[in-house]
């Protein structure tokens, strides 16, 4: 990758922040591209035993595709709630491919080194997850959005805040009820499946 | 309407866990009356927010990623039968295993195929593991052996079943009392580590586990990676490396972010970051990302801690996060010392007040040296004295190697003055604290001793003893300045209360050659006035509270050759024997110890400085001043013997040990690991007075009985 300078992110994010939904488009495969790098770069460097932590893949990916002298600190909360959805959409890309080729290893975008093993029953869970949230995101959009941010992007309450425009005590309820929601409906799914 | 519903449930589900979680279930029996699927539906939310399923925890990455575990129950590594994996740390795996020959259970942590691909990672590994083992330390988990099988190296150490201290943290900062426990047995862990040349280099959180028992264990000690590239600079870093920013660069020190040399002062970095996040539940150093926190390691300083921590505290943090090591703490010992006085300042002290039990007072403590002393505040107007009153605390102010000696406490009692070689060893100079801690300033360089230091009444000067230009009393602002001499030969200065006079001895100003000579300089006046000029006066005096009179220890003529107490009148004139006499020349304890009341007699109200306590040691540790805090109440009148005790002679919270440290002059250090609570010295216990070829040193002597728990040898 190139200086974030010189890469076009900053400019469409600027843009898309300023209303031009189109600048989504653009946006979404420039930053996923570098999400899947950082993303896999990191997932290498698992075997030495670092926990992985979404959060610094997105911040990583801010840090080297956004301009930090044009952006301002909204345009960060917005960058990272786009790579916090793409972070989702990738992981859960990858669990699929896992659920369908049980070898692992190969199987969907990312590939991952052989010694590190995704789990395909913990893909499964990530799986079943993804779906309740689909499933949540129909009753109750915001509180799906927060749980994308705080979980899948690793946001901070104060940064999820930021990328909704909300009060930081409102991503604190919500996340409250949303967890509360998930959980049951996955209890639910684990007690049919069983 | 299905959004209705659902508004609905959001809001009964917020008002139902503000609820105690015994009334719930009544709380929506009258919310939602009649509506069973709503309060089932909220009920199911609220049951599922209790539950213990983790869905959502920790990152979706590690949920789905996961290495097989490479030894499975059963296995056997070496002589040792694995019970089970514990989990995962930066170097490898640790496992719960079982050693047959001594029937004990371990921990042993595997090193990854990676590391034991590269020789000289394993050598090294190896040379540090055996450095480790070679500590022998309750703050350190042990290190019983290392080995090989089968290409994996592995450590063998004690198993400690507790907590880590990351985790602690999650249910937020300690209380004071708790962090510093924790924080002081973690120096005292570093100490014997660094003392014996091992450097953690990865101290955080996660490496320090407490016990059920309160006992503090460091992990992986000497075993810290030290995957930098030599030469590497901190773009080189970032760039090639960027996978080692994943660790915990928040609790590296900015030297180790740049990849440079490491010692012991890094691991107090280290501890202190660790220590800012006890006390605020906050990280010091944060950042979006790693390279935003290394950043804030390189650049920032943390906000200042939460009003509640002791202000001491925040200044030791600083101090340990300080950029250049040169400006930290340089031992693990010297800030395990600063947090001991955290423990005793003030701030903790009132958290701790409420359950300290107010001790009985033995009689013995009531003995005849206190009853003179009570005797002797014969001017002052004494309001009742509460019997709630605080106990007294001591804790140190220095903790220099070298001398320091003769302190002196301002009259609003927030400076102590006192003479000290740190600067050069084996010259005096004045220096000024804060009592409440702080860094030393120093207010004289001269290459001449100056010493004995004295605050004027206002408190903006210091009076001293210097050797330099034939001697005499120098005086010197306590902002700094130039010092200017006061008096030419005088030794001793003693300001009155009301700043008028100034008392002091001299042992050449009369032509009799025998013995010192006391004097009272009226302030801005010329010539001093004589007192008691026949006698030889012992340095020992003090002034009563109001100024009036001032008492002092005479040898006179016509007196039996016994030492005598006197009290005069400023101008000299009013000369009056008291009935308080002994043989102090033959150091008589009693009345040695009556003369160390004389010295402290007109102090702060509520502060007092051991005068000779901070004076002559260390043989063993280092130098060290102390300061002690008592009841802010006088005596009262009525019943002196009851109460004089308490404000002149405050208990002592720390036992202290003593040893000669030079022929006839006793030396003594704290020893807080013996902390007892005798609330005094029993007159049985109490040592015998030493006899001493060095008259300088007769206070110190002198002042030991009244350190409870004291062992004193004598040296001839």
């Amino acid at each position: 990758m190139s200086s974030p300078a010189a890469s076009p992110i900053t400019g469409l994010l600027l843009r898309w922040s300023a209303g031009e939904q189109g600048c989504l488009d653009e946006l979404l495969p420039l930053v996923e591209g570098e999400l899947r790098r950082i993303a896999h770069r990191h997932m290498r460097k698992e075997r030495e035993g670092h926990t992985l932590q979404t959060t610094a893949l997105v911040n990583e990916a801010y840090l080297k595709l956004v301009d930090q002298s044009r952006a301002k600190w909204e345009n960060r909360a917005q960058f990272l709630g786009v790579a916090a959805s793409l972070m989702r959409r990738i992981l859960v890309d990858h669990a699929r491919g896992l659920c369908r080729n049980k070898r692992g290893g190969a199987a969907g975008h990312l590939l991952i080194d052989e010694g590190l093993v995704f789990s395909p029953a913990k893909s499964a869970a990530l799986v079943a997850l993804d779906d309740a949230l689909r499933d949540l995101a129909r009753v109750d959009p915001r509180r799906a959005q927060v749980v994308e941010l705080r979980y899948f992007g690793g946001l901070s309450v104060e940064e999820a805040a930021e990328a909704l425009h909300v009060h930081p005590n409102t991503v604190i309820r919500d996340w409250a009820l949303a967890r509360a929601w998930l959980k049951r409906e996955l209890a639910h799914e684990a007690g049919d499946a069983g | 309407m299905q959004a209705e519903r659902w508004k609905r449930v959001e809001e009964l589900f917020e008002a139902a866990r503000q609820q105690p979680a015994d009334q719930r279930a009544g709380f929506l029996r009258q919310a939602c009356p009649g509506d069973a699927e709503l309060r089932a539906e909220v009920e199911s939310l609220l049951m599922a927010a209790e539950s213990g399923d983790p869905p959502l925890d920790g990152s979706p990455l590690s949920s789905i990623a996961e290495r097989p575990p490479a030894l499975k129950p059963g296995d056997q590594l070496g002589s040792f039968e694995i019970l089970g994996m514990i989990g995962r740390g930066g170097m490898g795996e640790v496992y719960r295993a079982r050693d047959p020959r001594l029937k004990r259970e371990v921990a042993i942590k595997t090193l990854p195929p990676a590391f034991a691909a590269d020789r000289d990672r394993v050598a090294r590994f190896e040379r540090e593991a055996r450095a480790a083992s070679a500590l022998n330390h309750p703050n350190i988990v042990s290190v019983y052996d290392i080995g090989h099988q089968g290409g994996v190296s592995f450590i063998v150490s004690e198993l400690v079943e507790g907590e880590t201290l990351a985790r602690v943290l999650q249910g937020g900062p300690l209380p004071p009392r708790k962090m510093i426990e924790v924080s002081t047995q973690i120096a005292e862990g570093l100490a014997a580590a660094h003392a014996a040349g091992v450097v953690h280099r990865d101290l955080k959180p996660g490496n320090i586990m407490l016990t059920r028992d309160g006992r503090v264990k460091i992990l992986d000690f000497g075993l810290a990676r030290q995957d930098r590239v030599p030469g590497a600079d901190s773009t080189t870093m970032k760039v090639s490396h960027p996978g080692v920013i994943l660790g915990t660069p928040g609790y590296m020190a900015p030297e180790q972010v740049r990849g440079e040399a490491t010692d012991a002062r890094s691991d107090l970095f280290s501890l202190g970051v660790i220590l800012y996040e006890m006390a605020s539940g906050k990280r010091a150093f944060s950042g979006g990302s790693s390279i935003e926190v290394m950043n804030s390691v390189l650049k920032d300083e943390p906000p200042e801690l939460p009003p509640a921590s002791p202000p001491a505290l925040d200044r030791i943090v600083r101090r340990c996060i300080e950029k250049q090591p040169t400006r930290r703490f340089q031992s693990a010992a010297d800030l395990g010392f600063a947090l001991g006085s955290v423990l005793a300042s003030p701030a903790v002290v009132a958290l701790a007040r409420r359950r300290a039990s107010w001790r009985v007072w033995t009689a013995a403590a009531a003995s005849a040296v206190l009853a003179l002393a009570a005797a002797l505040y014969w001017a002052r107007a004494h309001p009742a004295q509460s019997p709630k009153a605080p106990a007294s605390m001591l804790w140190r102010l220095t903790n220099d190697a070298g001398l320091t000696k003769d302190g002196a406490i301002s009259p609003d009692g927030k400076l102590a003055a006192y003479a000290s070689d740190r600067a050069s060893a084996g010259n005096l100079d004045i220096w000024v604290q804060q009592t409440d801690g702080g860094e030393p300033v120093r207010l004289t360089s001269d290459p001449a001793d100056d010493f004995d230091p004295v605050f004027s009444a206002d408190g903006s000067r210091v009076a001293f003893r210097s050797e330099r230009e034939g001697g005499g009393i120098y005086e010197v602002p306590v902002i700094g300045g130039e010092a200017h001499l006061l008096v030419p030969r005088g030794r001793r200065p003693r300001f009155s209360p009301d700043g008028q006079f100034l008392m002091y001895y001299s042992t050449d100003l009369t032509n009799s050659g025998v013995g010192t000579k006391l004097f009272v300089l009226a302030l801005g006046g010329e010539r001093p006035n004589p007192i008691a000029p026949q006698c030889s006066i012992n340095p020992n005096t003090a002034w009563s509270p109001d100024s009036r009179r001032v008492l002092f220890a005479a040898d006179c003529p016509g007196h039996d050759d016994e030492t005598v107490i006197w009290t005069a009148s400023p101008d000299g004139k009013d000369l009056r024997k008291t009935s308080l006499h002994n043989s102090f020349n033959r150091y008589d304890l009693d009345t040695a110890s009556l003369m160390v009341s004389l010295d402290q007699w007109v102090p702060h109200p509520d502060r007092l400085l051991l005068p000779r306590l901070p004076a002559t040691w260390p043989i063993s540790g280092p130098c060290r001043f102390s300061r002690t805090e008592w009841p802010p109440t006088a005596p009262s009148r009525e019943s002196p013997t009851a109460q004089v005790p308490r404000s002149v002679f405050p208990r002592l919270k720390t036992a202290v040990s003593c040893s000669p440290v030079l022929p006839g002059i006793l030396a003594y250090g704290d020893s807080p690991s013996t902390a007892t609570e005798r609330p005094w010295a029993n007159r049985a216990n109490s040592p015998r007075a030493c006899r001493t070829g060095c008259g300088d040193y007769r206070e110190t002597v002198a002042f030991l009985p009244m350190l409870p728990g004291c062992r004193i040898r004598c040296s001839t």
